[in-house]
């Protein structure tokens, strides 16, 4: 076993056991770091998990941004290590500048919780290594603001970079061209709304979230 | 000297703002069908203490930019820069 990953703890955050669980199963060590560290260099990756950072006030992610462990999830994401954000993770990231865009208040203006279909569009990024393009699975979404929305020169970039991951099947939120995930240019960093760590066994109802552990897994051991 | 900013935040023209047009259904149930448009959007209002004017109309939009907004969706105006004691 290498180093642990990390699973970042903000005041309001509410889904790190969960996704410590789900990495215990796909046989990941991990350890729990508060917002208030600084330093990751003795972990091998990074998931900031779901919830409700710092009270999603003023925008989701918009305070932690300025949380010091910031600084350290971004050298990890330079050096090439593995970080995920998981719904709020995704909006912490996007509001960070690791990540393009932003996520906006879904456009039927509904809470949504519900297992959605999604497509592998890019299976080169860290969530979506063991699955094939064009693959589909099911992973649940429990959010407000999922709505993913940018400008069409960085959709063109996304597009052409390969940095789209994945996509709904039927679009639940109204996101811009249905994206659930996408990933920095290296694919390195990626954030996604739908819940992987909800769907790693049979009792919670689905195993697909299994996949994209199982390519963290692979991103993980690989680079360290 | 002592300043109080009001800064205001709304979407950039062109992006989406599904509350404003949940709020625009109402007004236009609420009987007011000229209303054509409705915005949504944040309002913030600091006090803060500068040497004049000029530096804390300065300060109050770096903090817009960084912090108050989001540049990929919103767009901030600083509005009534009011001086409110002269220490």
């Amino acid at each position: 076993m290498g180093k642990p990953v990390a699973v970042v703890i903000f005041p309001g955050t509410n889904c790190e056991h969960d996704v410590v669980r789900a990495l215990s199963i796909t046989g990941v060590t991990s350890k729990l770091v508060w917002h208030q560290e600084t330093d990751l260099s003795e972990c091998s990756g990074v998931v900031v998990p779901g919830g409700f950072a710092h009270g999603d006030y003023l925008r989701p992610g918009a305070i932690a941004r300025f949380s010091p462990i910031m600084s350290a999830i971004a050298a990890m994401a330079k050096k090439g290590a593995p970080v995920l954000g998981i719904c709020n993770g995704f909006q912490v990231l996007t509001e960070a500048g690791l990540l393009p865009g932003a996520l906006q208040k879904n456009s039927g203006l509904r809470f949504i919780c519900k297992d959605c279909e999604l497509e592998v569009v890019s299976n080169r990024s860290i969530a979506t290594s063991v699955l094939e393009s064009n693959a589909r699975i099911t992973l649940p979404i429990n959010h407000f603001e999922g709505r993913y929305t940018c400008d069409s020169e960085t959709l063109a970039q996304l597009v052409e970079y390969d940095q789209i991951v994945l996509r709904y099947t039927d679009n639940p939120n109204g996101s811009v061209e249905a994206i659930a995930a996408i990933s920095n240019r290296i694919g390195n960093v990626v954030g996604m709304m739908p819940h992987p760590e909800r769907a790693s066994e049979p009792l919670a109802g689905g195993t697909d979230g299994r996949y994209v552990l199982e390519s963290l897994k692979a991103a993980q051991f690989a680079n360290w | 000297m002592k300043y109080e900013a009001v800064v205001e935040v709304l979407l950039k023209d062109g992006v989406s703002d599904p509350e404003g047009v949940a709020i625009l259904d109402a007004v236009v149930s609420l009987g007011y069908g000229s209303v054509r448009k409705v915005a949504s959007g944040k309002l913030f209002r600091l006090l803060l203490q500068a040497e004049d004017e000029n530096s804390a109309a300065d300060v109050v939009s770096e903090i817009a930019e960084q912090l108050l907004s989001n540049p990929v969706l919103e767009d901030f105006r600083v509005r009534d820069l009011l001086l409110v004691a002269s220490v």
